[in-house]
């Protein structure tokens, strides 16, 4: 794979159709094992809307099948989102989530302060 | 303070107060009854920490007006497109006069509610959906709205099509976050603003705008040439100016209409009545004819400011507005006597006002790197004419009076100093900063005149007309001068070219290979191969953030569009181009904003003496510490922090370094070209960016650990670490040349508001200001409250609202900024004058 379609794999992951869900009910869906709540999950530091990278996978890594894909090795972490499932990841590690309402900010590694998480704060 | 009873406060006078240096108290029972009533009634939009204040709703008829006439327009060229899209905004947005004001114009459609541009970030659009508190009621049916909105632009805004043109790999990385912050679009930016040209009135660029395309027009009608083909594309842009100005001129009749009104059949008050009548007249002067009186012209410019916000998102404000206004207030109040002082102050409190209240939203990035206000909104006072005269009039006066009784942290003043400014200017330039505001930051004028001429070339009389452009950058406001875009889109976290030549490109704390493979620093030789890999290090991390700027600037005209800002600005007007063209003349007035980069200084001054010279430890020794973020190597941390040369202590050998870093950076700064072809200068400064980024730049040798507060100034010592006095602090930013090393350079200063009350603390801030201006620095802003309050108001916010600290580039109330933003203010050094 050339460096251009390597890094074309990451940046579609981050900006691509696939990262885009439609409509309401997709975008509300967070099930009960997500990235979102994984200790090795770092929320991007650009941007808000879910995406984030994570600390142990690499890119290449596939969650979504039926036999999850694990990379361990490579230039660029896994990117994912907040509400990808992750009951499939053998690195999933929950996080005890604090300072929810995001009001003390910079704390990417333990804040979530997207509106979908409320209902694991209550 | 907090145990007194309401009673108690309610007698204590004035004198009494000013005696306590209750300022924010001083100024609620000295300001008219207007002002008291507009300032308490105005919606706070700065975000408290990281968040929106309860109330404050994102506005959703703005995005459905705009994207259901854009979708009407589509196939059209985008300038045009665009234009209908406006214009079918302003005639529909729902307008509203607020009791007693007398300056017209919001951008959004009620008081509490912010606005974004849908168009412009498909991330921030999403961001939008997932943030919780400012969804308005019902949920439900707003959350049905934002996903149909999302789901058609996702993919169709402007960073969605550079992202796709992109290197992939500098896309990837520059929106990791890690590296920089910033938007490479003037979907979020600033633009600089010519009010000598706008002045005009808007019927007068509709006239010109028609004639260049009569014009053009009988030229495609004669012999065909290859020359001709160019001036097709022109006139659907003209065509797009003219729809906005238009729109614009129906805009401001909006108001003229709902005051006329009010005053016709609603209101009762003979004296509201008259205002609202004159309220009536001045919207339908203004923006379409040339203003005639200071209400006018602070109308037009308010309209022109919030007209370009229903362009796009303007996060700073560059202006200059004694310097525009001053002729119409020395009219009104010295020669016509049309206006008592006292009535030309309220409106000057009331531009203030509304100018705090206007609100964007912003993605969470920028409210954690902006902590307690919406934008970088600092006005430019003072400094000197074309011709080289004291430009300060009474205007500048009346401003810094204003900013006293009215509090706001935003806007906030940079004051242009120079050797000819008046006594009675520069001592309320220190009433400003005694009373707490933090503001106005101090400019050295000759100094940055010399550094625009230095870094871009523009002719002296043109440099002296600068403003700034966002917290420090100078901007001429000229013709080819002007800045359409936000340029320091290249915001570089350069803690990251330390960290970066410390792990061999990788970022430990992003799990990236990020910079290039400069080596494993334990297999270096000495410190000069050390020195060679930051310098790698930080060429790379310019040359991204450059490149991507660069190529969202050039492609904004076709993945955004400006009618509106083209429209105003002559050049674009002139050559039927995009205000955003840098084809049309711009001179170029880039720089890269520097956050966390005296770290850099420290760290390899840490290096060099104990790894190097003294060899204490070994690089090895220091790598397994920095990899356990300090953790179980306290004792050696400690003699990083305290046994290290630290700048700020007029200490030659990290001062040395400093100098030879920034010298490092001007050489490659004239490397990196815009796409005027001109510098890429480095300007040193934080925001808050020292909080937002604590947490992405991992353990350093300056014994910082990763989730430390950064440093908090461009080229301020870390805080406490300023041992040998503010004296040792300005000579040691005396070492390097403010013109030809940089942009400009950040300075936060805490001074003892006890040892400056009186006249004595007068004289001794004008004698330190005279060492700041022999050493030729270029910048300095003052803290000045004490510990005692500050903590009073961490023990009790809603007591201390009013409060304001300098936390940056900017000034913000103290209760809207986080905790670790506020004990990282208590942190800084006061340092004792004389």
């Amino acid at each position: 794979m050339s460096r251009r379609d390597k890094w074309k794999s990451a940046r579609d992951a981050m900006m691509g159709p696939l990262a885009r869900a439609k409509g309401v009910k997709n975008r509300e869906s967070v099930p009960e094992t997500c990235c979102g709540k994984c200790q090795m999950w770092s929320e991007n530091a650009y941007s808000s809307e879910g995406r984030g990278t994570c600390r142990v996978l690499k890119m290449g890594s596939d969650l979504n099948s039926n036999q999850p894909t694990y990379v361990l090795e490579g230039e660029a972490g896994l990117i994912s989102y907040f509400n990808m499932d992750a009951s499939r990841c053998t690195y999933f590690t929950k996080m005890e989530l604090i300072d929810t309402d995001g009001t003390e900010c910079s704390d990417p590694h333990f804040r979530r302060a997207l509106r979908q998480m409320k209902k694991f704060n209550e | 303070m907090g145990q007194r009873t309401a009673q108690t406060e309610k007698a204590l006078s004035v004198d009494e107060l000013a005696n306590r240096r209750e300022w924010w108290s001083v100024a609620q029972k000295t300001r008219s009854k207007r002002l008291d009533y507009l300032r308490k009634g105005v919606w706070k939009k700065g975000a408290i920490g990281g968040n929106y204040a309860p109330g404050i709703k994102i506005d959703l008829t703005l995005p459905q007006l705009f994207t259901e006439k854009w979708q009407e327009q589509e196939g059209e060229p985008i300038m045009l497109q665009k234009a209908h899209a406006i214009a079918h905004v302003l005639d529909n947005i729902p307008i509203f006069i607020t009791d007693r004001s007398q300056i017209m114009g919001y951008i959004g459609s009620a008081p509490h509610q912010i606005v974004w541009h849908w168009q412009g970030i498909s991330m921030v659009n999403e961001e939008i959906y997932n943030e919780e508190g400012i969804i308005p009621e019902p949920e439900e049916e707003s959350l049905e709205i934002l996903a149909t909105l999302n789901d058609y632009w996702g993919g169709r805004t402007a960073v969605d099509k550079l992202a796709r043109i992109l290197d992939p790999e500098d896309a990837v990385k520059f929106m990791s976050g890690a590296i920089g912050w910033g938007t490479p679009t003037s979907a979020a930016t600033y633009s600089t603003k010519d009010f000598t040209y706008i002045f005009k009135g808007f019927e007068a660029l509709l006239a010109e705008i028609e004639e260049r395309m009569e014009e053009t027009e009988q030229k495609l009608q004669g012999n065909p040439s290859p020359q001709l083909l160019p001036l097709y594309d022109k006139l659907p842009r003209w065509e797009a100016m003219q729809i906005v100005l238009e729109a614009s001129i129906r805009y401001a009749k909006r108001y003229a209409r709902l005051a006329r009104t009010l005053a016709e059949h609603f209101e009762s008050d003979p004296t509201r009545k008259e205002e609202l009548l004159r309220i009536a007249e001045t919207c339908e002067r203004v923006p379409a004819k040339p203003p005639r009186n200071l209400q006018e012209s602070l109308q037009f410019d308010h309209f022109v400011q919030v007209l370009a916000r229903y362009e796009t998102f303007e996060g700073a404000w560059p202006h200059r507005p004694d310097y525009v206004h001053g002729p119409y207030y020395d009219k009104d109040v010295n020669q016509e006597k049309r206006l008592t002082k006292e009535e030309a102050l309220d409106l000057v409190g009331e531009h203030l006002i509304r100018t705090y209240e206007v609100g964007i939203f912003a993605p969470k990035w920028a409210r954690e790197g902006l902590q307690g206000i919406t934008g970088t909104w600092v006005w430019t006072m003072g400094g000197v004419k074309p011709d080289g005269s004291d430009a300060c009039n009474d205007m500048t006066i009346a401003y810094m009076q204003a900013a006293r009784l009215v509090r706001v942290s935003n806007p906030t003043f940079g004051f242009r100093w120079h050797p000819k400014v008046k006594d009675e200017v520069l001592r309320e330039c220190f009433e400003c900063i005694r009373h707490g505001l933090g503001y106005p930051s101090m400019r050295n004028d000759p100094v940055l005149v010399a550094n625009t001429v230095h870094w871009y070339g523009h002719p002296v009389e043109e440099a002296r007309t600068w403003v700034h452009q966002a917290c420090m950058s100078p901007c001429p406001t000229t013709k080819y001068g002007c800045q359409p875009m936000r340029m320091a889109s290249a915001t570089a976290n350069c803690a990251k070219m330390i960290e970066y030549a410390l792990h061999d490109g990788y970022d430990p704390v992003v799990n990236m290979q990020m910079g290039p493979k400069t080596g494993d620093p334990r297999q270096f030789k000495d410190f000069e191969e050390f020195f060679g890999a930051w310098v790698k290090q930080m060429e790379w991390l310019r040359n991204i953030l450059v490149r991507t700027v660069n190529l969202g600037r050039v492609k904004d005209p076709e993945f955004f569009g400006r009618p509106f800002l083209s429209a105003i600005y002559e050049r674009a007007v002139e050559t039927g181009t995009d205000a955003c063209d840098p084809s049309n003349g711009e001179r170029g007035n880039a720089w890269v904003t520097g956050f966390t980069w005296v770290e850099n200084a420290d760290s390899l001054a840490a290096i060099k003496k104990f790894v190097y010279d003294e060899k204490k430890y070994t690089m090895d020794q220091l790598m397994e510490a920095l990899n356990a973020n300090w953790v179980g190597y306290e004792e050696m941390r400690l003699d990083f922090v305290k046994n290290a040369p630290k700048w700020g202590n007029d200490d030659d050998y990290v001062d040395d370094l400093m100098v030879r870093c920034l010298r490092e950076v001007s050489r490659h700064a004239k490397e990196n070209k815009c796409p005027s072809n001109n510098n890429w200068p480095l300007l040193p400064e934080n925001v808050s960016g020292n909080i937002h980024y604590a947490n992405l730049v991992g353990a350093l040798p300056n014994g910082r650990r990763l989730g430390d507060a950064l440093y908090d100034g461009g080229i301020s010592p870390g805080p406490g670490l300023d041992k040998k006095g503010p004296t040792a602090v300005l000579k040691s930013c005396g070492k390097f040349d403010h013109v030809t090393d940089g942009r400009a350079f950040l300075l936060n200063q805490r001074l003892s508001p006890t040892q400056l009350s009186g006249e004595k603390g007068y004289q001794l801030w004008k004698a330190y200001m005279k060492t700041w201006a022999d050493l030729g620095l270029d910048h300095v802003q003052f803290n000045m409250v004490d510990d005692a309050t500050l903590r009073a108001a961490q023990k009790d916010p809603e007591k201390y609202q009013e409060v304001i600290v300098r936390v940056a580039g900017y000034s913000a109330h103290f209760v809207d900024i986080s905790r670790k933003t506020q004990d990282n203010i208590i942190q800084r050094t006061v340092q004792g004058l004389g």
